[in-house]
């Protein structure tokens, strides 16, 4: 009798102990989320040439181009400050404009034209942020990825000098990787 | 053939005196367990939404990005790996034909030998590997124990077993549309096989004389390589995921002693709940197909015991489990996770006489990296 009591509480007796006691929550963001806080936190790691922000009043432009993966989630960094700076949240189609920004998320949507894209931002100050698994290799400067279901980054620093910016020793040293153009 | 370690087969015994009782009324206290815990246990889950802004960079790159794990992604996410251990126990007691039970009495007026109960217990060793969001790959080693009673007509009890490993089974999930990352409903393609090296040559002492062959249901493997096609459809909500299988057994060729396993075909339907970030309950409906024996032993009388007749292999079951599962999403035991289920037959029609399931018992722990 007393040996199926234990086993029937045995069946529905699961210990907390050593397990996960945060608190509850019932909804998990998905990764784009994360992707946007990266863009936002990013900011205060990078140095941009003298006069490439504009006035200390400026807004720092945050730019999203092509097929929005983001939903409502990239307005959710419209208003919040970065280097002392308010952030204001644009929308590209296209490449007129683009070298206004000066983060730049550029969707695997644009895989085909990232050659163009890349020859029309030029020397831009522009910090290049992509999702594609080549973008790094093809010029741009920082590219993301979720691996192990974690967020990860690579940085081409090369890309980086010739756009006139300065990516700290802190942000390079939570990158994954350091690439080269074409490697 | 390869034997089991003496603790595993320890740790089965065990198994069978805990669960020996009869399985009437442990399939009572599931049910009101699994009602009791529903009803305290998923009442009250405060929700507060968690809050990136307020992360450093550093902090934002240690975070899983997916969190309702303890729900489980069904397949694993890119450059992840999995280790685990599962145990399956299945209790048979007693002998059915068609919907209807029957006596010993009743075998024993058609057969010299009839099986009374029967004990199967598989400890499968599981490997997973995620090249991409899209595919999981997968290799299950499984290590069999099987003992079955049996009562001769002039009253002689006798019990025979079996051990070693099973066939082994090698697979993959493809991800044919939705996305682990951001989307609530997928469908996969499941491909595998089993590779058969578990013995279809077992053997044991009877009233009969010693070392005689042993009966199908007492073979550890099937001895053929046989095809492990599956569709599955997933979906999932902040608190709830639900599944939908279905997956045939497709044997090829005929193994070494002449004979082909039946058929077989699986269909599931799962759901289940988040109750806590660590916790979640489920229930599933597990339907069975299986066909009888195609060809036969020679080295097996069919006319002295059921289970040595190919043409009374065959039946269908629908199963109803239900399960708590834990897991750990940070911490010392960060992506571990544990399971524990339990279920029984709601329906089973055999080609009888033949054993019925009583009751089924899987435990699962896992460690994802």
């Amino acid at each position: 009798m007393y040996v199926r009591i234990v086993c029937l509480l045995a069946v529905f007796t699961v210990s907390p102990m050593g397990l996960a006691t945060s608190s509850a929550q019932t909804q998990s963001p998905s990764e784009y989320v994360y992707k946007v806080e990266f863009l936002h936190k990013v900011a205060p790691f990078v140095e941009w040439p003298e006069g490439a922000l504009g006035a200390s009043t400026a807004p720092l432009v945050l730019c999203g181009l092509g097929d929005d993966p983001f939903g409502p989630a990239l307005d959710t960094v419209e208003g919040r400050t970065a280097k002392g700076r308010t952030i204001e949240v644009r929308r590209f189609d296209g490449l007129d404009g683009l070298d206004e920004c000066h983060i730049l998320f550029i969707s695997s949507s644009e895989r085909e034209r990232l050659a163009d894209v890349m020859e029309f931002l030029g020397s831009s100050s522009v910090l290049t942020v992509g999702e594609t698994e080549d973008f790094a290799q093809r010029g741009g400067i920082i590219n993301l990825s979720i691996t192990r279901n974690r967020l990860e980054f690579e940085v081409n620093l090369g890309a980086g000098n010739r756009a006139g910016l300065q990516l700290s020793s802190q942000l390079l040293s939570l990158a994954t990787r350091i690439v080269r153009d074409g490697r | 053939m390869v034997r089991c370690s003496r603790s595993a087969w320890v740790g089965t015994r065990l198994l069978h005196r805990c669960l020996r009782p009869r399985a009437t009324i442990l399939r009572r206290g599931v049910v009101a367990g699994f009602a009791v815990s529903i009803l305290f246990i998923g009442s009250g889950t405060a929700a507060l939404a968690q809050d990136l802004t307020d992360l450093s960079l550093q902090e934002l790159l240690e975070r899983d990005v997916l969190s309702v794990n303890v729900l489980g992604t069904h397949t694993h996410l890119a450059g992840e790996r999995m280790i685990g251990y599962k145990l399956m126990f299945m209790r048979m007691d007693g002998n059915r034909d068609g919907t209807d039970g029957i006596s010993d009495d009743d075998v024993l007026a058609g057969f010299p030998v009839t099986p009374t109960n029967m004990d199967m217990a598989m400890h499968m060793v599981e490997v997973m590997y995620a090249p991409s969001n899209d595919l999981t790959l997968m290799a299950m080693v499984p290590f069999v124990s099987l003992s079955m009673d049996h009562l001769t007509r002039t009253g002689v009890r006798f019990t025979t077993d079996s051990r070693g490993i099973g066939d082994i089974t090698l697979a993959g999930l493809y991800t044919l549309f939705g996305d682990v990352g951001t989307g609530r409903h997928r469908l996969l393609l499941n491909a595998g096989v089993t590779v058969p090296t578990g013995s279809i040559d077992e053997r044991g002492d009877t009233p009969a004389g010693q070392n005689l062959k042993l009966p199908y249901p007492m073979q550890v493997g099937s001895g053929t390589l046989d095809l492990l096609p599956g569709l599955t459809y997933l979906g999932e909500s902040e608190t709830w995921a639900w599944m939908l299988e279905g997956k045939p057994v497709v044997r090829l060729g005929e193994n070494d002693n002449a004979y082909t396993l039946g058929q077989q075909f699986h269909f599931d339907g799962w759901g289940a709940r988040k109750v806590t970030d660590w916790a979640s309950l489920s229930a599933q409906l597990s339907g069975h197909v299986w066909r009888d024996i195609d060809g036969a032993d020679p080295d097996l009388n069919p006319n002295m015991v059921p289970t040595a007749d190919p043409d009374l292999r065959g039946g269908e079951r629908v199963d109803l489990l239900f399960a708590l599962n834990a897991y750990a999403a940070s911490g010392t035991l960060d992506g571990v996770r544990a399971a524990v289920e339990v279920g029984f037959p709601v329906y089973q029609s055999l080609d009888g006489p033949q054993l019925e399931t009583d009751l089924r018992v899987n435990v699962v722990l896992n460690w994802t990296f």
